[in-house]
């Protein structure tokens, strides 16, 4: 917002201009607005925004659920990927990639144009999005299921335009895909994996990976975790981590969670060599964990400094050494006696290695968004709450993850609205994207009124508020646990891409929320 | 964990929101006029929970003011939450994610259908 003065000493010729910027946030009048123009202020940029990403309306589609924002550390740019469903023909719920401006604008939206066959993801294991360090592009790589079970990666340019992209297929159920760009064995390397139920039943594992550059989409093989703990069924998630380049003995680090023969639960690191189709024979089971669910993040600036960064259902979060040997520091939130089903997921770290742990809290049925920023060494630097009213009724609205901007000084959030009014008065589920600052500054009630131009929706209250969660620390050990073994590539190429970029009919409404 | 009573009485607020107060505050430097380091005490051990799949977590609630050391004390109740491992009866468990419990499964999981 400018400095105050306006319409008192920086007024243009004329009448004095009657400042209101300051008595109704966000309402300008047009002498401060021509003020703020000479001066180069205006439009100001927005320092708190909710974008809204509505299905199409008509057909009224089903929900837009975002898998993941990302922000690209090389450019600023800002990505959503998820998935919708464009109601009519043989696509159901298709990957959708979409750029914002830092204002929350949608520059581009694609839908993917798989046809003939069905593209299934899920919410929690959908479309992910990495970055190779110094490009503009962008990679997706999700599990799709096209003639049998694939997984696959794509490569867009920040224009919203196809490249290249491969696809493989496995022998079983996978259940998530990663792609992992860098440059350690030249500008255009790329491995994708997935992991999931693997080519000997549900209970028995793995991970596969393969290895692509972008001139030559040879695949490289596969290797797969032989059960760890008995038989392994890796129920949630999958793998990732694979950004992390580092120069040490590890090359990338895979994690996953799931159960045993017996049903305890299992986190697992894996280390494995990239370039090569064998992984190392060292994994971790993080002691005392409950599994089920977890995203691991790592800080992606090349040097890794800040190593990885894990989190474990419902409510555990960690930060190892890049080589995964040790826990650094790791911490339990525990929430007052009243929330009855919180938990956390996608640990998002910023530039400077500071972490976001979002995740929903639920009191009397109704879900809010919390958020704990934690600085590299395991310190709460804030707690915020945030819930939703829609037409003056609470309503539930959950974090997915959260992504920092380049410079660290704001945050993306990825929620889900779960009962918000759609277009024709129907409530359904709706895609949140806002953008917050990351200094905590942002308390109080945002209104989002999102009744023009969609058929009668309601206003819809933002409100954020110091949270009251307490932060314990945890002592958590790492155990040897289980051998990765060299696997080989199973399955054919059904070469089934995420087709040209096409146009969403995804409606798409930034609401401005001027503080 | 390091924790902050600010001066209306907020609790808890952390290193992030005082250097909403003063840029660039750190551990170590004077502290926004009316706020106060709250004083840890370690709780120890919480009781032992006898439900199945449940375990005793420890939550700060609000402080209290100690007269003698003019001091604001931490001080804590435990709640209970979901254990680190599901019951050890023989049965297969899952934790259903609304609720934050284990919930017993009839039969093993099912591998996801191809399309």
């Amino acid at each position: 917002m400018p400095s105050p003065g306006y319409g008192e000493n920086g007024s243009v010729i004329g009448p004095q201009n009657l400042p209101t910027s300051s008595v109704a946030s966000g309402v300008w009048s047009l002498g401060e607005a021509a003020e703020a123009t000479r001066d180069g202020v205006w439009p100001f940029p927005q320092t708190f925004w909710v974008m809204e990403l509505l299905q199409g309306s008509s057909p009224v589609r089903d929900t837009y659920e975002a898998a993941s924002v990302a922000v690209n550390p090389f450019d600023g740019a800002i990505y959503v990927c998820g998935r919708s469903n464009p109601a009519s023909g043989s696509l159901k719920y298709g990957p959708t990639l979409t750029r914002l401006d830092t204002d929350g604008a949608v520059l581009w939206s694609n839908q993917s144009t798989c046809t003939g066959t069905q593209a299934y993801y899920t919410n929690s294991d959908g479309p992910h999005i990495s970055f190779l360090q110094g490009s503009t592009d962008i990679y997706v790589a999700s599990k799709i299921e096209a003639s049998g079970t694939s997984h696959g990666w794509w490569r867009y340019s920040d224009a919203g335009v196809y490249l290249n992209g491969s696809t493989e297929r496995t022998n079983g159920g996978g259940m998530c895909s990663k792609v992992a760009v860098g440059t350690r064995y030249g500008n255009d390397w790329v491995e994708s994996m997935t992991a999931g139920y693997g080519p000997y039943g549900y209970v028995n594992w793995a991970a596969f990976y393969w290895a692509h550059t972008a001139q030559n989409l040879t695949a490289t093989g596969g290797a797969f975790l032989s059960s760890p703990g008995g038989n392994y069924s890796a129920t949630q998630q999958g793998s990732d981590g694979a950004t992390l380049y580092n120069n040490g003995a590890s090359d990338g680090v895979v994690w996953q969670l799931g159960l045993d023969s017996g049903y305890h639960n299992l986190a697992t690191f894996i280390n494995k060599n990239i370039g090569v189709a064998t992984m190392s024979s060292t994994t971790y089971r993080i002691s005392g964990t409950s599994g089920q669910a977890g995203k691991l993040s790592t800080k992606e600036n090349g040097n890794n400094t800040y190593g990885l960064v894990w989190q474990v259902y419902p409510n555990k979060l960690g930060r190892t050494n890049p080589a995964v040997t040790a826990p650094l520091w790791s911490v339990q939130v525990v929430d007052n006696a009243n929330v009855q089903g919180n938990y956390y997921q996608g640990p998002g770290v910023d530039v400077d290695g500071n972490i976001y742990f979002a995740g929903k809290a639920t009191v009397n049925t109704k879900q809010s968004v919390m958020i704990i920023k934690f600085d590299s060494s395991g310190n709460v630097l804030w707690d915020r709450s945030i819930e939703l009213s829609s037409g003056g009724t609470k309503q539930s609205i959950e974090a997915f993850n959260v992504a920092s901007s380049a410079d660290g000084k704001d945050i993306f959030i990825n929620m889900k609205a779960n009962n918000l009014q759609s277009p024709g008065g129907s409530f359904t589920p709706r895609l949140v994207i806002a953008k917050l600052k990351a200094d905590g500054s942002q308390l109080g009630a945002f209104t989002v009124d999102n009744s023009g131009g969609t058929g009668g929706g309601t206003s819809d209250v933002f409100t954020i508020a110091a949270g009251s969660r307490t932060v314990n620390a945890l002592s958590v050990t790492f155990t040897s646990s289980g051998t990765a073994s060299a696997g080989s590539k199973t399955g054919t190429t059904p070469g089934q891409p995420w087709g040209q970029s096409s146009t969403s009919n995804d409606v798409a409404v930034l609401v401005e929320v001027p503080q | 964990m390091i924790i902050f009573r600010n001066s209306d009485g907020d609790y808890p607020r952390y290193k992030g929101d005082i250097q909403l107060v003063i840029p660039g505050w750190d551990f170590g430097d004077n502290l926004p006029e009316g706020w106060h380091q709250v004083v840890e005490v370690d709780p120890g051990e919480p009781p032992e929970c006898l439900t199945p799949g449940r375990q005793n977590l420890w939550c700060r609630i609000s402080p209290i003011y100690d007269e003698v050391t003019e001091s604001w004390i931490e001080m804590w109740e435990y709640v209970e939450g979901i254990s680190d491992e599901p019951p050890d009866d023989g049965l297969n468990y899952q934790v259903d994610m609304d609720t934050n419990t284990w919930v017993v499964v009839p039969q093993e999981l099912e591998p996801e259908p191809e399309a």
